[in-house]
């Protein structure tokens, strides 16, 4: 393919763009909304650890501890149950549904994922020591005879045993440590054993269970809870992106050069409106070639999403995104998404202001193309080393020429390795105050962030010094 | 979760462990059984045993909730060792070989007089967790079928307990 030249202001003063939305913020409602949505959603998840709490002391679980062996079938069963469901509630987190999805965005769901991995293992280990242990005292055998001997009369302990092992090992390769010295693909696909290790346990539930086996309300919950998960995951995860980029033929309809480092891809496709995305949110793509099916990447929406194509820009990073710089037209895509809370309807305030760095341009680009704003409302700022060589600077131009909004482009190196402002005259003024300078209404406009998480946090300090609530910060880390 | 939503959960959550655990500390796990018609009194622990046929020890002049804690020690039929051939009905006892299961080991002593069981008696009945609640009834049901095959579905949550005393009963009364 040859590559054609690089978006220009010319091709810029010709760009066709999209209606603005006819949002209109609504201030503290939409918090207060969102926060009732959270609440009852974590007090679901609260309640069913709550729940399966109760039925094992309903069932006079905490009774009769009169002997180690007991206490530590107590604790067993307990361990057991909080564990079960704390690691469902963890799968959900990570499956990328929409309804959980809108609510807390994919990076949040991430964290709490993660947060959960290591208590949910020190469940699961308490839940077979004391089993073996209480065992072991009941028949009076040392512990390994114990282990053994369950091993060899019980093939349900065994799965259960390969699912602790395997779990171990999806935990160990997920912390911090391990993590770094693995590349992607093979912590990913050790992560896959996660799916293996729930699955490998259920058959020890159910049969021997003492909470479950013979008690048909309990069996029932279960049943329920794993369905749901399960479910869940298939279609969302699997079948709906699938499905719907079969369907409606998502394919690759042109690519554009948008700087030395930045590609944009157009796919169409029949109702690809169907996705229902909105401006600022991800998709999760597959491009669908020998070489590069197996591999999904996140990509922003570069532009507001029309009824017949989407857009994407990406930045060549040197791996897989460097094939997709020359990705050819016609080439399927399997799309799943839209995913992310980087949306307008987050808004609160008549104000906005839109920060981008690097290739962090895109779903900065998309949102001040769609975004709601009288002239003057919205400023973009953006934070370029080299204003000639970056990604969508020409379009997003020409989209506050025409809608009249302010924008910043910040090019340069910055001069403290804190600060998020490029070297220049100012540099005795803090960020803060820069910010400010720039912006003087800050403290009661929306802020969307989108940028390496350093030069996000840099920003979100400058923002708190200035006094922007929380609420009005929303951010993007497109570190994946 | 917002500050109101966590103490008002909190505040649920503790009630509800509370309330919990307590309901669960009083109610004897037997009381989920619902055994032989006798309808159970205010104590839900098995009180005595009426099946057992003539004990020769006390008379039943005290009818009165006395809850006697297993059934191994109340009837005390032990009258003629075994030297004593003329009467007519013999009693033999067969234990059973300990029978080892998920929660423990259960071995039981089945007495016969001529061919009635008359008295069962439970060497070992290990069970965790107040598991071991199941046991009186099967003692009971057992004797009331003169067998080891009794319908024992009303005895729900003891499947494991209940399998175990079903192969040690069936042992003992395979040795006769």
């Amino acid at each position: 393919m040859t590559q054609s030249e690089f978006a220009s202001p010319e091709s810029a003063s010709t760009l066709v763009l999209a209606e603005p939305s006819n949002f209109k913020p609504k201030g503290q409602k939409t918090i207060k909304r969102l926060q009732s949505k959270q609440d009852l959603v974590e007090a679901l998840g609260w309640g069913s650890l709550i729940w399966v709490t109760l039925t094992f002391l309903l069932d006079g679980g905490a009774n009769a501890l009169v002997d180690l062996s007991s206490a530590l079938n107590a604790v067993n069963r307990l361990s057991a149950l909080l564990a079960t469901n704390l690691l469902l509630i963890q799968v959900l987190l990570i499956a990328r549904v929409p309804w959980l999805d809108k609510l807390y965005g994919h990076d949040r769901a991430t964290v709490t994922h993660k947060k959960l991995g290591k208590p949910v293992l020190y469940l699961v280990i308490l839940h077979f020591v004391s089993v073996i242990w209480s065992y072991s005292i009941t028949d009076s055998l040392n512990v390994i005879d114990e282990t053994l001997s369950l091993i060899n009369s019980s093939s349900d302990f065994l799965l259960a045993t390969i699912s602790i092992v395997l779990m171990i090992l999806v935990v160990a390769t997920s912390l911090n440590l391990t993590r770094k010295r693995l590349p992607y693909e093979a912590w990913y696909l050790i992560h896959l054993f996660a799916y293996g290790s729930v699955m490998l346990a259920i058959p020890h539930q159910i049969n021997t269970g003492s909470d479950i086996a013979g008690k048909p309300l309990a069996l029932a919950f279960w049943i329920g809870a794993y369905l749901f998960v399960a479910l869940n995951i298939l279609w969302f995860r699997l079948l709906q992106p699938i499905v719907f980029s079969g369907l409606f033929g998502i394919k690759v309809s042109k690519t554009v050069a948008e700087a030395s480092d930045a590609t944009s891809i157009y796919l169409t496709g029949r109702n690809i409106r169907t996705f229902d995305a909105h401006a600022g949110q991800f998709f999760i793509m597959r491009v669908i070639t020998w070489k590069q099916w197996w591999r999904a990447h996140p990509f922003s929406l570069s532009a507001a999403p029309t009824n017949h194509s989407l857009r994407f820009t990406i930045g060549n990073r040197g791996d897989d995104t460097a094939q997709l710089q020359n990705i050819k037209p016609g080439t399927r895509v399997i799309l799943e998404g839209p995913y992310g809370v980087f949306i307008e309807e987050r808004r609160t305030q008549d104000h906005v202001v839109l920060v981008a760095a690097g290739i962090g341009a895109p779903p900065i680009r998309a949102l001040a193309e769609s975004i709601s704003a009288k002239p003057g409302e919205a400023t973009i700022i953006y934070r370029v080393r080299n204003s000639n060589d970056a990604a969508l600077i020409a379009e997003l131009t020409e989209i506050a020429k025409r809608r009249g909004f302010y924008i910043h482009i910040l090019e340069g190196s910055r001069k403290h390795p804190q600060s998020w402002f490029p070297a220049g005259p100012n540099d005795q003024f803090p960020d803060h105050e820069r910010l400010r300078a720039l912006v003087p209404n800050i403290d009661k406009s929306d802020v969307f962030i989108c940028g390496p998480s350093a030069f996000t946090k840099a920003v979100e300090r400058s923002l708190t010094k200035v006094g922007t609530p929380l609420n009005q910060i929303h951010a993007e880390e497109f570190a994946w | 979760m917002r500050k109101t939503t966590q103490a008002l959960m909190g505040t649920a959550s503790l009630i509800a462990v509370v309330t919990g655990f307590q309901v669960g500390a009083n109610a004897n796990p037997a009381a989920t059984f619902s055994p032989i018609p006798t309808t159970p009194t205010t104590d839900p622990t098995p009180t005595n045993t009426p099946t057992t046929p003539n004990p020769t020890g006390t008379p039943t002049t005290e009818p009165t909730v006395t809850p006697t804690p297993s059934p191994t020690e109340t009837p005390t039929t032990t009258p003629t060792p075994k030297p004593t051939p003329p009467p007519v009905s013999t009693t033999v006892s067969q234990t059973s070989s300990p029978v080892k299961y998920k929660y423990g080991t259960v071995q039981l002593t089945v007495t016969k007089t001529g061919s009635t069981i008359t008295e069962i008696s439970l060497d070992q009945a290990g069970a965790t967790n107040g598991r071991g609640s199941a046991f009186p009834y099967l003692v009971q049901l057992a004797i009331a079928a003169q067998s080891s095959s009794f319908d024992t579905s009303m005895l729900s949550g003891a499947t494991f307990s209940v399998d175990a005393f079903m192969t040690a009963l069936g042992d003992a009364l395979a040795k006769f």
